[in-house]
């Protein structure tokens, strides 16, 4: 299979620190992948490493079955980097031209591109104001609208939602599904993981160098259900008691309980012990865990 | 070719709102304006070094050395800050992304640094001989030559900054380029001017020295005299291969390196 992203045994190191180890992955076409990790966990690394802006240790990737550091396999791919920075004299159909050029863009389409591009970002009014001079919100527009130019085929995007309001965010994730429906591949790295579960097809949690989990979004694996307790007077000795019986991890924050039970049977004997103890039940139900869930479930255990 | 122009425009834009390309435009201009007062022939002094025919030309001399010098360190100070520049507020990555080769990256770069270098140069020479015809009625047509001559100067002092640059800290990068070109330019004096080496032979050190520097000073002294005199083009091939040479070497050494190098 012809992968949009592929990469196998990718490592990089800063000195002592292993920012990746041994990265093998493959990205489909046509998907939207999202690459979820802690703070320095390797993800900015392993987009410059696809772009050839950084060089891998050891290890291959590719993109389009060409070798990244290749300058054809950056033909069909838009970037959008965390921080953008721009020559902050230009205006934003200046910067644009200057992409749509370095592009390699024929002049003639280059003025319809920038409008389509304009347009998609809702920043054609901004058009002839200096980069310098614009919000936070609005630069990330235009860096959308940079990585988005010529419709490509593949979509490298670090923390695409940094800055933007919620209409922005919402504009956004409509931007993802509509390029992904125009069959182009979104490799989305992402702080934000309720709008990875909304958009991604796909996801790779990655901690220290290491992808720990990788699947899809609805069955990721060991993706668990908890019974989410919500009420008053959870006591020690209730919490003892309810320990010793389901032997099971146990969360408490305020007057929430979490708990990872194997059965209903399990579960209807708690509802009997905090019952009896004297407690007071607001809801007692079973939730499946949300990515975010699994995100700080396998950090956390990772790091135990 | 048209990715390459893009970067040039927009560097030339950005090093445009370098302060220091103004301070050194308005010393060019100034000592253009002293030198206007000095009338051409009539310097009382009689030596043994200069002839009467370059002492009837001293002010022009001086001036074009002026213009160059500047020209040089206005060159060194534009190109080592380039890169720096991008690489500390990573405004690369925009470019890099692109399916664009570093090699292009840096020769937009460098075609920037060189253009505005070259064009200052031009304006000021420029300058000079038009308040020259003013106060003569006469223009030297040679300035066409030397200045053309001249640019290979300029090429290897942008070579050069981005060179150091890449190997220094910031604030050492235009020092390096600018301590290479003034050892280059000072002793090449002694070796230039047969009528000094009367009085002081150069050392053999000095000789090794003058061997390993670049000829960027004897470039410009060629190109001096070629403005009032007739040296014999045979004269040029030496220093200016030398020159271009080095400015080659050193390229493939910048591309070199900044393959390598981590964004």
């Amino acid at each position: 299979m012809n992968w949009a992203i592929e990469t196998d045994r990718v490592s990089k190191r800063y000195g002592n620190i292993k920012a990746l180890d041994q990265v093998s992955l493959q990205v489909a076409r046509n998907e939207i992948f999202g690459f979820l990790g802690p703070n320095g966990a390797g993800k900015t690394t392993f987009l410059k490493i696809l772009l050839n802006l950084s060089f891998a240790d050891t290890g291959s990737a590719k993109l389009f079955g060409i070798d990244s550091r290749r300058v054809a396999a950056r033909k069909k791919v838009g970037f959008l980097p965390e921080i953008s920075c721009f020559y902050e004299t230009l205006t934003v159909e200046e910067f644009l031209i200057f992409q749509a050029q370095l592009l390699g863009l024929p002049q003639k389409s280059i003025k319809s591109e920038i409008n389509a591009s304009l347009t998609k970002l809702d920043i054609v009014h901004e058009r002839n104001k200096k980069l310098g001079a614009l919000s936070k919100g609005t630069r990330q527009r235009v860096s959308i609208a940079q990585a988005v130019l010529n419709s490509p085929d593949l979509l490298l995007f670090d923390e695409p939602t940094s800055g933007l309001d919620p209409i922005g965010i919402k504009e956004m994730r409509d931007l993802l599904l509509e390029m992904k429906g125009n069959g182009a591949t979104v490799f989305i790295n992402s702080h934000l993981l309720s709008e990875v579960e909304r958009t991604c097809d796909r996801v790779a949690i990655i901690n220290k160098g290491r992808i720990i989990q990788i699947g899809n979004k609805d069955n990721l694996s060991n993706k668990e259900k908890y019974l989410e307790i919500v009420g008053e007077g959870f006591t020690d000795s209730l919490i003892a008691q309810i320990n010793a019986a389901s032997k099971k991890p146990l969360e408490i924050r305020g007057n929430k309980m979490r708990l990872f039970l194997d059965s209903e049977r399990d579960a209807l004997a708690i509802h009997h012990m905090i019952i009896n103890a004297g407690g007071k039940l607001d809801s007692f139900t079973w939730v499946t865990e949300s990515l975010e869930d699994i995100f700080y479930r396998v950090i956390k255990n990772k790091e135990e | 070719m048209r990715t390459l122009l893009a970067i040039a425009r927009i560097e030339t834009r950005e090093c445009l709102r370098s302060k220091s390309i103004y301070v050194i435009c308005v010393l060019m201009l100034s000592f253009i304006l002293l030198n206007r007062g000095c009338t051409m022939g009539n310097s009382p002094v009689t030596s043994t070094i200069l002839s009467q025919h370059a002492r009837q030309n001293l002010p022009v001399s001086i001036a074009f050395h002026i213009i160059s010098f500047w020209s040089m360190v206005l060159c060194g100070l534009i190109a080592s800050s380039v890169l720096p520049k991008e690489l500390e507020e990573k405004k690369l990555i925009m470019v890099l992304s692109r399916p664009v080769k570093r090699s292009v990256f840096l020769a937009g770069k460098m075609f920037a640094v060189f253009f505005l270098s070259s064009l200052s140069f031009s304006l000021f020479i420029s300058i000079f001989f038009v308040f020259r015809y003013l106060d003569g009625g006469y223009i030297n047509p040679k300035i066409i030559p030397a200045s053309f001559i001249f640019q290979l100067n300029i090429i290897l002092m942008a070579i050069g900054g981005f060179f150091s640059s890449l190997l220094l800290p910031r604030m050492l990068a235009p020092l390096a380029g600018l301590f290479v070109y003034m050892i280059s330019f000072g002793i090449e004096i002694p070796f230039y001017f047969n009528r000094l080496r009367l009085i002081w032979e150069p050392s053999a050190s000095l000789q090794t020295v003058h061997r390993l520097f670049p000829r960027v000073g004897e470039v410009q002294f060629l190109c001096g005299s070629l403005i009032h005199s007739h040296p014999a083009m045979k004269e040029f091939i030496v220093p200016v291969g030398n020159v271009m040479l080095y400015s080659l070497i050193l390229w493939l050494l910048v591309v070199f390196i900044f393959n390598r190098k981590q964004i």
